[in-house]
């Protein structure tokens, strides 16, 4: 049963009972010697009172404290040589400043070379197939005959543009 | 090379920025003001089997566009003409060819162009060319022959 030499439970015994770990006979046996033992009554109110502040202070400290900083704390009590956490940059942020030292000035570099790139994209969209026409070398605004038939003229593939007058009258 | 170099390019540097900006406004002044017209007669006629010599630079265009077998230069002008004013050149069979240079119209230049034979207006059109620009006017009947006139702005 875990009792004492003097016939008494153990302490750790009566602290189980006091936890509901305790079944059956084993129960029975400390609930009977509770009764008619004020030592051993008064070991499992000690117990009790230990118990309640136990749990309270672990509720306190679950709700209000920084679980990660819990984790580090736990992390250093199981492992002391590692030591505190530093309080400095993380695993990324150290990352970040190997792979981009100097951030400050590239982020404006960047920006500058993609304006570069964007307005070398316009200049060669625009002046590519889709590009703008070419502009002819001869524009007619108005034309008017008498006395004759008028065609006008234009070949593309050599810009050219010939006004054709057919006279009605012979040579 | 050093601070007297860098001293010498920074006094002309201004004075080249000067006759850069002097030399773009002396072409637009010179466009707008006045036009160089070039003007050439030819006749055409699909009998015959020859291309004037005289027409060397322009014979690839004649034969692309004509199918006619005869070329023959019959005069060339060169005229100058002040804005707003005009200028004639005589054609064959009393026709009379009217240029007027109307001026600089969005960096081309515009012209009117009349081809008149004895009262009647054969032609009048206005058109714009660009510097170097040019076209043609076919001038045909019920004969076998035919007038080309190549007309050639410059300014």
């Amino acid at each position: 049963m875990g009792n004492r030499e003097d016939g008494h439970p153990s302490r750790e015994l009566i602290e189980r009972y006091h936890d509901g770990e305790l079944e059956g006979a084993a129960r029975a046996e400390v609930e009977g010697h509770l009764e008619g033992c004020p030592e051993c009554t008064s070991c499992l109110e000690e117990a009790a009172v230990i118990g309640e502040a136990l749990r309270t202070g672990i509720d306190h400290a679950v709700g209000s404290e920084d679980l990660d900083r819990l984790w580090g704390g736990i992390a250093y009590s199981v492992e002391p040589g590692r030591g505190v956490v530093p309080a400095g940059p993380g695993l990324f942020d150290r990352l970040r400043d190997a792979l981009m030292p100097g951030g400050r000035l590239l982020r404006p570099a960047l920006a500058a070379a993609a304006a570069v790139i964007l307005c070398v994209a316009i200049l060669l969209r625009t002046g590519g197939e889709d590009g703008p026409v070419p502009e002819r070398q001869c524009i007619v605004e108005s034309i008017d005959t008498e006395e004759a038939t008028l065609v006008l003229l234009h070949a593309e593939a050599t810009d050219t543009t010939i006004l054709w007058l057919i006279e009605e009258e012979v040579i | 090379m050093g601070r007297p170099f860098r001293r010498a390019t920074v006094s002309t540097l201004p004075v080249l920025l000067a006759l850069g900006f002097s030399l773009v406004f002396a072409v637009n002044a010179s466009g707008a003001s006045r036009a160089n017209v070039s003007v050439r007669v030819i006749e055409a006629s699909s009998s015959g089997d020859r291309i004037d010599p005289k027409l060397s630079d322009i014979k690839a265009k004649l034969s692309a566009q004509f199918r006619f077998s005869s070329y023959v230069l019959k005069s060339s002008r060169r005229l100058s003409l002040a804005q707003g004013s005009a200028q004639t050149v005589a054609l064959p069979e009393s026709r009379v060819l009217d240029i007027t240079y109307l001026g600089d119209k969005g960096g081309r230049a515009e012209f009117r162009v009349k081809i008149m034979r004895g009262n009647a207006v054969t032609l009048n059109t206005k058109l714009t060319l660009k510097n170097g620009g040019e076209f043609l006017t076919v001038v045909s009947s019920k004969g076998p022959k035919s007038l080309i006139l190549t007309i050639k702005a410059s300014f």
